[in-house]
């Protein structure tokens, strides 16, 4: 199994925004300073069990659901196309940090893309985080390897 | 006769998107059908001469694995082609579909030029074999 840092989670989230969404976005240190809108995960176990958190404010889901339906960013519904391409989102980066660490036979099974509060998507010491922001948003992006334990919670 | 084409994907902005990608195709909306899972799809394929199934693999209900199974063991709709279109990169699980049938494995993130080309390829295929 190798490990995804935090460069080479930029590197997968960026790829999936580019290629998905067509969103060109650049990670950035500082913290975002407008408010959390929605957030989701996917789990998965297999060498390990470990789950990828999603959480963005309302500019950047309406700015990726737009780019995905190929429409202007105000024609979009923030709480219902906005909340959708963030649970795609999720599947989307999850599936390639998988395949990231567990490479083309890898033995991992992805639940479900799961809608959760924002507070519950932000980093706790120890996880492997990445922020970016685009043109009307910003989004985060964290994995967190999973004890047996937290994974049954 | 223009060929039908079948999405089957738990997404809607999925769905929505891939349906777009196929109007560039040169499908009508008449000509397009959705499903969220594989039970629904299979609900499709009883009522709807289908001649390409783009299918994703994780999905509540019955997943694209064994949906492609299920098509394969009916004789009325077991010829219709199929292409993966999933964040699956287990290449035994792939490997296992493409025991069942499948056509083409497309990656999410896809570029949507590669869906238009897999779709224009596969239908021109039917269209040949209707005429």
């Amino acid at each position: 199994m190798t490990d995804v840092d935090a460069n080479r989670l930029t590197d997968l989230v960026l790829a999936a925004l580019e290629r998905t969404v067509l969103v060109l976005a650049d990670p950035v240190d500082e913290p975002p300073t407008e408010p959390a809108a929605f957030a989701a995960r996917t789990r998965f176990e297999g060498f390990t069990e470990g789950e990828v958190l999603l959480c963005c404010d309302a500019g950047f889901a309406c700015e990726a659901a737009a780019g995905l339906l190929g429409s202007e960013p105000d024609e979009v519904d923030a709480d219902v196309e906005g909340r959708q391409i963030l649970d795609e989102l999720a599947n989307i980066v999850g599936g390639s940090v998988i395949t990231a660490l567990g490479g083309d036979h890898h033995p991992y099974r992805q639940h479900l893309p799961e809608r959760i509060d924002v507070d519950a998507a932000a980093p706790t010491p120890g996880d492997v985080t990445t922020t970016l922001r685009s043109e009307d948003g910003w989004m985060t992006v964290t994995w967190r390897a999973l004890d047996a334990g937290r994974a049954a919670a | 006769m223009h060929p039908n084409i079948l999405i089957v994907d738990d997404s809607p902005i999925l769905r929505s998107c891939i349906r777009k990608v196929a109007r560039v195709a040169g499908f009508t909306d008449d000509h397009i059908f959705e499903a969220s899972n594989g039970e629904e799809a299979l609900e499709v394929l009883g009522m709807v001469k289908t001649d390409l199934v783009l299918l994703d693999i994780n999905m509540p209900v019955m997943d694209g694995e064994t949906f492609a199974g299920e098509v394969r063991k009916r004789p009325d709709i077991a010829g219709i082609d199929i292409v993966v279109v999933s964040t699956e990169a287990n290449e035994d699980r792939l490997d296992r579909l493409r025991d069942l049938g499948v056509l083409e494995v497309l990656h999410k993130p896809f570029e949507p030029e590669d869906l238009v080309r897999i779709m224009a390829r596969i239908t021109g295929n039917a269209k040949e074999k209707a005429a």
